[in-house]
Order: structure tokens, then C-alpha cells, then sequence
């Protein structure tokens, strides 16, 4: 057992942490949410220059061949620092899901690409009447000459307004299909939908959109296969970018009530804040262990089904306690604009929503434990 | 980072579960009943077994007849003896108080004592409390007036738990009653022998119904120099230490026993109808097995945490209390939402396959109203994580 990071997880940690402080303040951050793109390209291939795209890929594709638990580091500090734009999408979804299900010529093709940062890659799985991939899509390809013929209605699906390609699940046949969708073929439409912070989710309308048969990734009629393993990942990396924003929400509220003075003296002093930071802080405690257990076991490529749901389950609801105790003790203040704290109540609940909220884990975890 | 543990640690916890299959817990006459901190029953049987092993000197110098085993190996051995829910309640207390035995005693004190504690022979219980010291442990009024070859002791101690079954009261009394001195500078730690004249013990009913803290009276007790542990004065430091211990240590079963008793509540909901169905496939019982399991999973690893520093050697501040918080509050809802699974079946003892988790639901519940408070209350204890742990300010 070592709870601890490596010397180089210590120094990736600190590269990003500074990175993030000097290129990316929370001012930006806001600017972002108002900005149609969402995210600073600038930003975007200072991060590809750190290699950060290609963490865990394999040399071979251009990548550094990182594990997870360095990816999930990596993670931690952009939770912390909110940052906006595709990289979850690219790397966590959609290479993951190119390097599971990708024919050899579709790694070749892309990943050399991402890992440059030239590439933006996302996963659309959700529809208006179709919130996972437990269900059964209403989006459908159609097996025709040469190819195949999607139709139908994506939703939620985060960064389809900047992306390259989209990985979209249809239904084809006996189940489900991923196919690797080009964001200008013919038919593609995108709608980017109302935020609630920086977060960008669309509306990805397919009409009669042809893709050929190179486009399949994976086999025919497994994509839920290959989307239970990439939202397996998802799930404990998201977990990982909650437990970064947590650790700062933290931190800021802490160092608030120390420097705060009412009736004479720092509101740290008296018991009732006192109580709900040493609240926070055992939320905080079992939300790192119970993350960072998930990631660990996602990079050992152990069976973690069950401690992937765990985590989430209750990151998800540690977070939510956390923010608003957060903002509890900020009073006032963080309800406005200029405060930085309600990005995290926001981050809290997004997060919270994405790759399952508590009740899809919580049936995981029932079915793991044989109920 | 690794989450899992060695091929030793895992042979290790193989050897455990062998011997504690061999030896479950039907097999002890018991002298009082489970707590819900998962130490099992008191039984001076077992315990002795548990000696007989060489597992309660298991980390202790060999010179004093231990093993020199890790804190990892103690660790997994608890988590052990919680799962099988044999009853190891004595040596569950013992085993903090002998680590300062070790740490304070005199030679000829640890002479004395550690091999009858390593056999489990000798219980030790803890005197701290007093009726008008709880939270407020420094304004602790029974005195130890040192004189000739002893200190004459006299004064009242409350919740001494098990003492009733124990021999050795380790005992916090007011060595200085100089009120100009300092409260922490004023306490001493001793080994109070129960058969010494002037100490009676009064066994207090609780409100389950059976005995597990005792009063404890000392009228004019005559406790010889030598079982002064440690420096006079010096007992706050130790009480501080000693109650750290005790926070940790003590709860550190606790997950495991959750996690058992969540088991076989599972199994309880697959296999019982109840109105035309299978508990199991009622949505609101299965969400209250799940937040059990997510809780009891969450409150394991953070201890493990702990332990691993510990294990580590590396400092704790806040560690040992903000474990008491969480697995109090753990415990709190986790018997909650099991006695509600199982409905007012919990509150009957019937001569059935359930009897057992039936009445001792009833009786695990009933114990969460003292959980928090145990081991100092989880109100002190946030004090701590705030002001130690998170540098607030104390005023």
C-alpha cells in the first residue's frame, strides 16, 4: 500500500499547478464562458508543447506513454484551475475510445494528430430521450452500399462545436456501433446549447449523414462494450478533476475564514465554521482516497467496476457538500460575479451529472453486490 | 501510488481467516455482549487464544516477547477480527494502552506487565473521565498526593469501560493541586490495580440494558511510586497521545464490521418476502444497501490512509480524530438505514437464522447514540481538525 506520488507525478503535479497559476487566472476563465469557441487556443497548444495530449498515449502514436494515474494527476490540477475547453473530450473520451476499439490505419491516422494537439476529438452518446448507454439509442445508422447512413438527434454531447471528429453510438442491427464522424460532412448540424458555466455541450443534429465503412470504429453492433469501458475511465477521471476543484474550494475557504473578521475577531474562531471546515475536510479525505483508488485500479487495468461506481457516487455528492459549505462561509461575497468561488459550486454540479450521476452508480454497485 | 497489498500481507490475511475459521465465535463463552465499533464481544477466552497466537505482542520488541511486525500486519489483523465479529473487545483497548506501556514504562513496569498483557491475560482499561470532566478532560479532580513509597489517591472516575472485566486502570489523576500551576503540568498517568483497598467498582446499566462502563470510586488507594508511567506532570501529553490512539485504533475495525453486517443484510434482503416480494427488490431497500456500502468503502479507505502513515512512521495531526468523526458518523447512519432494511423484525430477537443480526441491530443501534461521544465527543474532535489540522484560530 502507498497512498503516496512519485517523485515524477510530484513534479508533473508542480508543473501543472504552475503552468495553470500563470497562464490561465480565474478572470480568463470567465472570459471564456461568455467566448463562442469557449477555450483559449493559445492555451490549447501550450498545453500539446507540455505534451499533455499524448500523456498516456504510446510512443508510437507520438504520445509519452504515461499511465493514468499521471493523466488523472494532470486532471486534478485543471479541475483546480476550471479549465475550459476540449481537452477532456479529446484525450479521456476520445482517444481513449480510438485506442480501445481503433483499427491500427485509425490510430495511425489520428492519434499522432491529437497528441500534437491539432486534433479535437468527442464522444456523443446521450439524445433527448436517452440519457446513457444502458438504453437503446434512437440515433440510427443504417447499413447501406459502402457504408452506412446515420440519422437522428444527439444532446449533451460536450465540445461537438470545435470538434474534428465525433464518435457517435448508433444503434445499428443487434445493438449499438460507434462511428468516427467527420464534423463537416454533409447533413452534420451543431448547436451549441445554453451553459451554465464554461462547460459547452451541443445539440449534434445528424441528417442522412453518410460515413463509409472505414469510418466503423470498433466491431459492428459492440459499440456498448467499448463505451462501458471508456465511461468506466470517464467516471474515475472525472472523479479526479472533482477531487482538484475540491482541494481548492478548500484551501480558498480556509484561508478566507482566517483572514474574514466579524464581531472582533477571524471567523475561523467560532466553532460553527470551524465545524463545517473540519466537514469539509473529511469529505475532502475520502474523496481523494476513494478517486484516486478508482484511477489507480483504472491504470492497473484491474476489473473496478464497483470502486469506479463508489468513487463517483460519492465525489458527487462530497463535492455537492463541499461547495456549499464553501460558499457558506464566504457569505455573501461568492455569490457574485467576480468571486471565483461559484465556479466550483458549478464545476460541483456538472461534474456531479457527467458519466453518471449518483443513482446510475449506485446501480452498478447494486448489481456488484449481487442485489 | 498502490492501493493493494503485498503477497506477504494478503498470505498474511490468509493465515487469519484459517485460524479464525477454525475458532468462530460460537465457540467462546462470552462475558459481555458486541459494541458497535466492531471488537466483538468480551470474552477473557478468546483473548487469551489471541495470546496464545503471539498476535497481541504482535508488533512489540522481542524482548518483551513480541514479533516486531509491522503496524500494516496489526492493522490487517483487526480488520480481520472484525469481519469474523469474534469476540476480542479486551485486547481491542489493550492494545493502544500497552503501545504506551511501551513507550513510557519503566523497565521493571514493562517487565511487569507486557507478558501478562501479550497473553492476554492482563485487561487494561482506561480511567479518564470524570462526572465533571468530559470535553473538559484537564478539569479531571481526582487527586494523587504523593507521600513516603506512594501516591494516595482519591477522587471518582466515570465510563471506564469493561472495567468491571479488566485488572489495571490506566489512570489520569491531579499530581499538583497548586491552582497556580497550569492544568496541563498538574497530571500524571498511573496503573491503578483494581484489588488495591479503597478501589470500588460500580457497574452502570446502560441504556441497552447490560453493563459496559463502570464507575470507578478510590477512597484514600495507596498505589506504589513504581506504577507512576512516565514523568509526573507530564500526563497530559500522554492523554493526548493515548487518546489519539484511542480514536484511531479503536474505530479502525469499524468499516470491516459495517461491511459485514452490510453483507449479511444483503443476503437477509435476497432471501426475505415481504409483502409479496423479495426485500431485494424493493428500490428504496437497495439504495439504502448501496449508500451503506458506498459509506462503509469510503470511511475503509481514509482509514487505511491513516494507517499507512502510521505504518510510515510519518506525523499525524488531525488524522486520528477526523477518522473518529467520519467513522462515528458512518456508524450513525449505516445502523439507521439497516435497522430501517430490516423494519421492526429488528427489534425482535426470534429463534430463526436472523435471531442474532436481529438483536444485535437492536442493540447496535441503541449503541450509536454514545458513538459520537465515545473516545471524546465528535464536536471535540472537530475542534481539533480545525485548529490542529487546518491552522484556524483557537480564539
Amino acid at each position: 500500500m502507498d497512498f503516496s506520488l512519485s517523485e515524477q507525478q510530484e513534479m508533473l503535479r508542480k508543473i501543472a499547478r504552475d503552468f495553470f497559476t500563470n497562464e490561465l487566472p480565474k478572470s480568463s476563465v470567465k472570459e471564456m464562458a461568455k467566448d463562442t469557441r469557449g477555450y483559449s487556443l493559445e492555451l490549447w497548444h501550450k498545453m500539446a508543447d507540455l505534451g499533455w495530449m499524448g500523456l498516456v498515449l504510446p510512443e508510437e502514436y507520438g504520445g509519452s506513454g504515461g499511465s493514468f494515474v499521471d493523466l488523472a494527476i494532470l486532471l486534478e490540477e485543471m479541475g483546480r484551475a476550471c479549465l475550459p475547453g476540449p481537452f477532456f473530450s479529446t484525450v479521456v473520451l476520445g482517444a481513449s475510445i480510438v485506442m480501445e476499439a481503433g483499427s491500427e490505419v485509425q490510430r495511425e491516422r489520428l492519434l499522432p494528430k491529437l497528441a500534437r494537439g491539432e486534433l479535437v476529438l468527442t464522444l456523443a452518446v446521450a439524445e433527448p430521450y436517452v440519457l446513457s448507454h444502458t438504453g437503446v439509442f434512437e440515433v440510427r445508422a443504417r447499413n447501406v452500399e459502402g457504408g452506412y447512413i446515420i440519422d437522428g438527434t444527439k444532446l449533451f454531447v460536450p465540445d461537438a462545436h470545435v470538434a474534428d471528429y465525433i464518435i457517435c453510438a448508433a444503434k445499428t442491427g443487434r445493438g449499438s456501433t460507434l462511428f468516427l464522424v467527420d464534423t463537416k460532412s454533409h447533413g452534420l448540424s451543431c448547436t451549441v446549447l445554453p451553459a451554465m458555466s464554461s462547460e459547452r455541450q451541443c445539440e449534434v443534429k445528424f441528417n442522412q449523414v453518410k460515413v463509409s465503412k472505414a469510418d466503423v470504429l470498433g466491431k459492428v453492433n459492440r459499440g456498448k462494450e467499448y463505451i462501458d469501458k471508456v465511461l468506466t475511465r470517464a467516471a474515475a477521471a472525472k472523479c479526479a478533476e472533482m477531487l482538484g476543484g475540491a482541494e481548492q474550494v478548500m484551501e480558498m475557504t480556509v484561508a478566507y475564514a482566517k483572514e474574514r473578521v466579524q464581531f472582533g475577531r477571524a471567523i475561523g474562531a467560532f466553532q460553527a465554521i470551524q465545524h463545517h471546515c473540519a466537514n469539509m475536510l473529511n469529505d475532502l479525505d475520502a474523496c481523494r482516497c476513494v478517486a484516486r483508488r478508482a484511477v489507480w485500479m483504472v491504470s492497473e487495468g484491474m476489473p473496478c467496476a464497483r470502486e469506479v461506481s463508489l468513487a463517483k457516487a460519492w465525489v458527487n455528492e462530497a463535492y455537492h457538500r463541499m461547495t456549499l459549505l464553501g460558499h457558506e462561509i464566504h457569505g455573501a461575497i461568492a455569490f457574485q460575479h467576480d468571486h471565483d468561488m461559484h465556479l466550483y459550486f458549478k464545476q460541483a454540479k456538472l461534474g456531479e451529472m457527467a458519466f453518471g450521476d449518483t443513482a446510475y452508480h449506485e446501480e452498478i454497485i447494486a448489481r456488484e453486490m449481487g442485489l | 501510488m498502490d492501493f493493494g497489498f503485498t503477497p506477504e500481507q494478503e498470505k498474511w490475511r490468509q493465515e487469519i481467516k484459517d485460524f479464525l475459521k477454525d475458532n468462530p465465535a460460537e465457540k467462546f463463552p462470552i462475558q459481555t455482549g458486541e459494541d458497535s465499533w466492531g471488537h466483538g464481544a468480551f470474552s477473557y477466552e478468546f483473548v487469551r487464544l489471541l495470546g496464545k497466537k503471539g498476535w497481541i505482542s504482535l508488533t512489540w520488541p522481542k524482548n518483551y516477547g513480541g514479533q516486531e511486525r509491522p503496524w500494516m500486519d496489526l492493522l490487517i489483523l483487526f480488520e480481520e477480527l472484525a469481519l469474523a465479529r469474534v469476540p476480542w473487545a479486551a485486547a481491542a483497548i489493550c492494545w493502544s494502552m500497552s503501545n504506551t506501556v511501551l513507550e513510557l514504562g519503566s523497565e521493571e513496569l514493562k517487565q511487569e506487565f507486557l507478558p501478562g498483557i501479550g497473553r492476554g491475560e492482563t485487561i487494561l482499561w482506561l480511567a479518564m473521565s470524570e462526572p465533571d470532566a468530559g470535553s473538559d478532560l484537564l478539569a479531571l479532580r481526582t487527586t494523587a498526593i504523593e507521600q513516603d513509597d506512594h501516591y494516595l489517591v482519591n477522587g471518582q472516575k466515570v465510563w471506564s469501560a469493561l472495567a468491571h472485566l479488566s485488572d489495571y486502570g490506566f489512570l489520569f489523576a491531579r499530581t499538583e493541586t497548586d491552582p497556580s500551576i497550569p492544568k496541563w503540568a498538574s497530571i500524571s498517568l498511573f496503573l491503578l490495580d483494581k484489588g488495591l483497598p479503597g478501589v470500588t467498582v460500580q457497574p452502570m446499566i446502560s441504556m441497552y440494558g447490560e453493563v459496559f462502563h463502570s464507575e470507578v470510586f478510590m477512597d484514600n488507594v495507596r498505589i506504589k511510586k513504581k506504577y507512576l508511567l512516565g514523568e509526573k506532570n507530564q500526563g497530559v501529553i500522554h492523554l493526548t497521545k493515548t487518546l489519539e490512539f484511542d480514536r484511531f485504533w479503536a474505530r479502525f475495525p469499524k468499516p470491516a464490521f459495517c461491511h459485514r453486517i452490510n453483507q449479511d443484510l444483503v443476503q437477509y434482503a435476497k432471501e426475505t418476502r415481504r409483502d409479496g416480494r423479495f426485500l431485494a427488490k424493493d428500490p428504496m431497500v437497495k439504495h439504502k444497501l448501496v449508500e451503506n456500502a458506498i459509506e462503509i468503502e469510503s470511511c475503509r479507505l481514509v482509514f487505511w490512509n491513516v494507517g499507512w502513515k502510521i505504518d510510515r512512521g510519518l506525523p499525524l495531526t488531525y488524522e486520528a480524530s477526523a477518522a473518529k468523526v467520519l467513522a462515528d458518523d458512518m456508524g450513525q447512519r449505516f445502523f439507521n438505514r439497516s435497522v430501517q432494511v430490516m423494519g421492526p423484525y429488528a427489534h425482535l430477537n426470534e429463534a430463526d437464522k436472523w435471531a442474532s443480526l436481529r438483536a444485535n441491530l437492536r442493540r447496535w443501534y441503541l449503541w450509536t447514540a454514545g458513538d459520537s461521544l465515545a473516545g471524546g465527543t465528535s464536536e471535540i474532535a472537530r475542534n481539533t481538525m480545525a485548529t490542529t489540522g487546518l491552522g484556524l484560530p483557537r480564539k
